[in-house]
């Protein structure tokens, strides 16, 4: 069996049949084409066919993938209306005595050259959507292209290969019978990755040679996990492959299944499971019925790709709009976490030597009250809506804790002067990232309503371990002995405080340590939405009052090897339960 | 011939939707359309091709210049549509 490498740009497994996409790239025939009134006429007929086609195409997006598909298929119809531009081409055409077919595709290169040297991600891909509609042009005026859709019709389980493919091919395609997409180019990002994850089926990108490699009808089996493709497997290695295929089908299933349901370890004791989220797109995804609220909603983009601070109430339709989909469910805001490592011009932060140790988060907002005024007064308002609670990032100290509530009080004291609604209740607690707050936990807890220990950036300080440091990466380690003494530190401070202590680092989400967490008490753990499924359905096979003696041989551990093998024993244990 | 300057105030600048609103809202009037940045490159606001390939970003001062019968309503229009850039 020959395997090829790619990357894996939508997970899972894939077995099916090879239909090939060919061609589609390459310049349409020039020809002398005298009557220039023939051309016009045959360029509007096509128009108006095109314009047909997306319509239809529109509709048949909205209703088999989507709003955000179909909305590709009206950016389609505007730019086939762009007459300014055809009539560039028509003039060539003219001047030229050729076809029109011809004269598209040399202005449609012209345009593409002028997107080619712009850095901003969003117009490339809008080069892409001109450089499909012309595609569309062309093959619709030379009759050329579209029956690669009626193959891939005649044939069950297809796995999809091509050099990538346009919106317009993928909305043809019948989505029941595909089981996966390989495409030669495109990255992550592609159309063809976003079209896989909507469908939840595998997608590799950047499988270089593959189109070369097969005649077409090849059985081939795609691991998008590994990265791999292979074409025509023998009957053992293809067995194996769909046995693999079926387990992982199940545990995808349970994993969806645990997302909408309470986490709750054998002997009764409730974990939430919450995501972290604070990008427009993630902000979008957001599904209060797969997880228990937000742990983590991180405000820096707000702030981010603008002129100037954005104001009280541009924040408050953010917080409010979170707040108001989680529908009752939990929402921590952690207030701005920004420093010199993430420049802002119009915040004139000057550059620092060491951005990790310096003017940041916390830190800044204290010193500039007005800048962290706006932003508490649209938290609060937001409390109106929802389960909002406040976080502060990167406390050090007890005193920084009371200055920011004390922010916090007055922040509330000039809402009620202007008869605006909030919680006033409203739970404030704090990250607990440094080592200083670790070591402090105990008189932190006391004044703080909850804990949740920011495990990124708590390992880098612990460890003194730049993580973007390739050759010290080696020491950022989770298992770290000194990082798990740190968080059990804090967790036993938060315990007998009585406050709610949490995760909301990558850790969180770590298979290898839930059992720690769990039998530390943990009451939340938030991690990306990807991930949720999977670790309530861990939690709902730990038995916490057993676990929790276990647990406690890992603190008289002596070397991080140590710990990982004992807690991959225990995870092996927990997986194989039934 | 009527001229009147506008800034691009958004934090996408001419992209997605704002594009396509600018475009549909140039096509209403008669006027020929002409928007120039500063560094003096020009685009016809009609063409979605155009105004996408200019790049019109966050921070940019145009000039907006119509001729025609509706000059005047076009130029005010467009300038407040430019200027009123939120998203």
């Amino acid at each position: 069996m020959k395997t090829l490498k790619g990357i894996g740009g939508s997970k899972g497994y894939a077995a099916g049949t090879a239909v090939v996409k060919r061609g589609g790239s390459e310049a349409p025939e020039r020809y002398a084409a005298a009557d220039h009134a023939a051309e016009e006429d045959r360029f509007k007929r096509a128009q108006a066919a095109c314009e047909a086609h997306f319509a239809e195409l529109e509709e048949r997006a909205a209703r088999d993938i989507g709003a955000a598909e179909a909305e590709i298929f009206s950016a389609y119809r505007m730019i086939l209306g762009d007459d300014a531009f055809f009539k560039k081409a028509l003039d060539r055409a003219k001047s030229e005595s050729i076809n029109i077919e011809y004269a598209i595709y040399e202005e449609c290169r012209d345009v593409l050259a002028m997107f080619e040297s712009m850095d901003d991600q969003y117009l490339r891909e809008r080069a892409a959507d001109i450089e499909n509609v012309c595609r569309e042009l062309i093959g619709c005026l030379s009759g050329t292209g579209g029956d690669f859709a009626v193959e891939a019709g005649s044939v069950n389980d297809v796995i999809v290969v091509a050099e990538d493919l346009t919106p317009a091919e993928t909305v043809k395609l019948d989505k029941a019978r595909i089981r996966g997409f390989v495409t030669e180019r495109g990255g992550v990002t592609s159309h063809t990755v976003i079209l896989a994850k909507a469908l939840g089926i595998p997608a590799l990108v950047g499988v270089r040679g593959i189109i070369g490699e097969l005649a077409g009808k090849e059985t081939l089996i795609v691991d998008a996990y590994a990265g791999t493709v292979g074409i025509n497997p023998d009957a053992a290695t293809l067995s194996e492959f769909m046995e693999n295929c079926e387990r992982e089908k199940k545990l995808q299933a349970e994993y969806a299944l645990s997302a909408g349901k309470p986490a709750l370890t054998l002997d009764g004791f409730h974990i939430d499971v919450l995501v972290n989220t604070g990008d427009a797109d993630s902000i979008k995804a957001f599904d209060a019925q797969k997880c228990d609220g937000v742990g983590l909603f991180r405000t820096e983009f707000v702030y981010m790709g603008r002129a100037d601070y954005p104001d009280e109430d541009a924040q408050y339709e953010v917080y409010g709009d979170i707040a108001r989909r989680a529908s009752g469910k939990e929402v921590i805001i952690r207030t701005l976490d920004i420093g010199g490592d993430k420049q802002l011009s119009y915040m004139g932060i000057p550059k620092e030597d060491n951005p990790f140790l310096g003017y940041r988060a916390i830190r800044l907002c204290l010193d500039r009250p007005e800048v962290f005024q706006a932003q508490l007064r649209a938290i609060l308002r937001a409390s109106a809506h929802g389960g909002v609670k406040i976080m502060f990032p990167m406390i050090v100290t007890l005193e920084e804790l009371r200055r920011a509530k004390e922010c916090v009080e007055r922040a509330k004291q000039s809402l009620r002067g202007d008869g605006l609604p909030f919680n006033e209740d409203i739970a404030v607690g704090i990250m607990v990232e440094t080592p200083a707050a670790a070591f402090l936990a105990d008189q932190l807890a006391k004044e703080a309503d909850f804990f949740s220990i920011g495990s990124n950036d708590l390992i880098q300080y612990v460890t003194a371990t730049d993580r973007m440091n390739e050759r010290v990466q080696y020491l950022y380690d989770s298992c770290n002995l000194s990082v798990l003494r740190a968080i059990r530190m804090v967790a036993a401070s938060a315990v007998s405080a009585g406050i709610p202590w949490g995760i909301c680092g990558e850790v969180a989400s770590d298979e290898l340590l839930l059992s720690v967490w769990v039998a530390l008490g943990v009451t939340e753990l938030s991690m990306t939405p990807s991930q949720v499924g999977k670790i309530k359905r861990l939690i709902g096979r730990v038995d916490k009052a057993k676990i929790t003696p276990e647990i406690e041989r890992v603190f008289e551990m002596r070397s991080i090897a140590e710990v990982k093998e004992f807690l991959g024993g225990l995870l092996r244990k927990l997986n194989e339960a039934e | 011939m009527f001229t009147a300057n506008a800034t691009i105030k958004n934090q996408t600048g001419l992209h997605a939707r704002p594009a396509a609103q600018l475009v549909a809202l140039c096509k209403k009037f008669s006027s020929n359309i002409q928007i120039t940045d500063a560094s003096g490159k020009k685009f016809d606001p009609k063409s979605i091709i155009g105004v996408l390939s200019a790049g019109i970003s966050q921070g940019a001062d145009v000039q907006v210049t119509a001729e025609g019968d509706d000059e005047n309503e076009a130029v005010r229009q467009i300038v407040s549509f430019i200027n009123d850039l939120a998203e």
